[in-house]
């Protein structure tokens, strides 16, 4: 790929031809397998809490972009169902209680 | 007695099956032939894999989690790429989620595993040796370079692969590759300058 010649290209010219970690026996190969299959086990046990895994990895800075458009969002719902925003703590609990579909 | 060893023609058989009907199988959720699959391509993505990782326990989990990416991608695998070149893909991808996840544990870590040292087929063999710690130099420049720069650096000076191939495994633009390559180096440059490492 590299047509120059300079102390960094010798460097990865040599760092090139070592293979790390190389050993690979049978031995390796057979714990490999029986690794992978208890592995592909709990993955279809676990499928279910795929969506928490999802979730438990998401960055604080992807929680830092989202709580501004959730509270957007909320905001948004609020205007929409009453066209106003209500006072107080007491009018906030009020307000979503009347969009739960069961009476509070 | 009569003695017929079932074992052997079996694998005769399982060997006369053609890889895309056990990439099929697999596809469909048959184990045995993602693991008979798996261990047929293990030794290459473990070699791609090994540039990555720093200890030989770190090498097996992220080969593992890549053939677990594989496993979970196989029902969208199309037949109209081989089959080596996807898998190929994945396992780069899977490298690169490696990097960018375990960034700053690996700012933090020491560098090397010291078993690797244990490891030279001859301890006397000096040609050996001088690639081993070319490789460790060659490490720590990477460990100061971002994601995607250590990415396409191991790709092609490293593993020597094309500009386009490079760009196939990667999912990005040939021109992207080699802008990035060209940054990637120029970073490179400016660190074995800044490390002593050219004196």
């Amino acid at each position: 790929m590299k047509h120059e010649d300079t102390p960094l290209d010798r460097l990865l010219a040599a760092a090139r031809d070592h293979a790390p970690f190389a050993a690979s026996d049978g031995a390796s190969a057979l714990g490999f397998e029986t690794r992978l299959r208890a592995a592909l086990a709990d993955g279809a046990q676990g499928a279910s809490s795929a969506l928490a895994e999802c979730l438990a990895k998401l960055s604080w800075r992807f929680a830092a972009a989202s709580l501004p458009l959730a509270l957007a969002a909320a905001v948004v719902l609020a205007l929409s169902h009453r066209h106003a925003l209500p006072d107080g703590v007491g009018g906030i609990v009020t307000q979503w209680a009347g969009l739960f579909p069961v009476g509070i | 007695m009569f003695f017929f060893d079932t074992t052997r023609a079996t694998r005769k058989v399982e060997s006369e099956i053609p890889e895309s009907e056990w990439v099929a199988r697999a596809a469909k959720g048959e184990e045995d032939a993602f693991v008979r699959l798996a261990s047929h391509y293990r030794a290459r993505v473990r070699s791609t894999a090994a540039r990555f990782a720093r200890s030989r326990p770190e090498l097996e989990d992220l080969v593992q989690e890549i053939f677990l990416k594989v496993w979970r991608g196989l029902p969208g695998y199309r037949s109209d790429a081989p089959f080596e070149h996807w898998i190929m893909t994945v396992a780069v991808r899977g490298c690169y989620d490696f990097l960018r996840s375990n960034r700053r544990r690996r700012e933090r870590e020491t560098l090397y595993d010291p078993s690797e040292r244990r490891e030279d087929a001859d301890p006397a063999d000096e040609r050996a040796r001088a690639r081993r710690e070319a490789w460790e130099t060659v490490s720590v420049l990477l460990d100061r370079l971002d994601a995607k720069d250590r990415l396409v650096i191991t790709l092609l000076d490293l593993e020597e692969r094309g500009v386009r191939e490079t760009a196939a495994l990667t999912g990005w633009s040939e021109a992207n590759v080699k802008v990035r390559a060209h940054r990637a180096r120029k970073k490179m440059r400016d660190l074995f300058h800044e490390l002593g490492l050219d004196a």
